[in-house]
């Protein structure tokens, strides 16, 4: 799994079960709408995130869409999670300036 | 006055992007194609904006490799059909056992698969050229040597006959089944 979409399920994991937009994802995660899109449509496809619309409350705006993990996804967003953590190791710190 | 010059041709260049991301994108992903749009209208910076809108075709170019190359076994039996197609045309004195088998072949894989089906057209009718090019043996192709390419015409032939077929086999009577 992509250190992209271990920040993706991060996010979504640190949002517990409120549901988020995608831009936000992209600012809490750093990522461009062009790397975090494919990574949110193959979470779905996976089964791991739920999506639904939510109406504008401004007129003239369209819905936008919102996305949350599943419970399969929350499962195994912690395993990846930690995964990912234990495979980078203990983290060298940083030299003194 | 220069600025709002700039956040309108912004504004347009995104839009013109959104337009060309949804109609790249396939027919099941364009709701994700809308959602990455709706959201557009939350970023208050113009180029910050216009990023957006242009990692939306960078989402749909990723979209559209997907699907092009995701039916592998379809793939790897037009590349064999295209292949030995081209090998019976080289090692034969007339064109018809090619023609023939580009057609059938064509056939075969549009009703078999038929989404997409001019990327059978090119496996079976671009296999043939690019033997020729890679080996550098034009044989019968020497004189004329755009005549190689003559090969796409019999495989979008057996295409759309392809396409036919499985369009009557809807309008077939079916039995019920147990019977």
């Amino acid at each position: 799994m992509s250190s992209q979409t271990i920040a993706v399920l991060e996010a979504l994991k640190g949002n517990g079960h409120t549901w988020s937009y995608g831009y936000d994802l992209s600012r809490v995660t750093g990522l461009k709408s062009g790397t975090l899109y494919p990574i949110l449509t193959r979470l779905h496809d996976e089964g791991w995130l739920e999506n639904k619309w939510e109406q504008a409350v401004e007129p003239g705006r369209p819905p936008r869409h919102l996305y949350r993990l599943t419970a399969v996804g929350s499962s195994a967003a912690s395993r990846a999670v930690k995964t990912a953590a234990s495979k980078a190791g203990p983290r060298r710190p940083a030299y003194e300036t | 006055m220069r600025l709002n010059v700039q956040e309108f041709l912004a504004n347009a260049v995104a839009r013109c992007l959104n337009h060309l991301m949804l109609a790249l994108l396939p027919s099941d992903r364009r709701a994700w194609g809308k959602a990455l749009v709706a959201e557009q209208h939350e970023i208050t910076n113009a180029r910050e904006r216009l990023t957006w809108a242009a990692g939306g075709i960078f989402m749909s170019a990723n979209e559209l490799m997907r699907t092009l190359f995701m039916d592998r076994p379809t793939w790897i039996a037009g590349l064999a059909f295209g292949i030995s197609s081209a090998f019976v045309d080289l090692n034969s004195s007339t064109r018809w056992p090619y023609i023939g088998l580009l057609f059938t072949f064509g056939l075969i894989l549009t009703s078999w698969r038929p989404k997409w089906a001019w990327r059978w057209i090119a496996v079976l009718g671009l296999s043939l050229p690019a033997i020729v090019l890679l080996t550098n043996k034009w044989g019968p192709y020497s004189i004329d040597r755009f005549d190689v390419f003559y090969g796409l015409v019999p495989a979008t032939v057996g295409s759309l006959a392809g396409l036919a077929l499985r369009s009557a086999s809807r309008w077939l009577p079916h039995r019920p089944a147990g019977h």
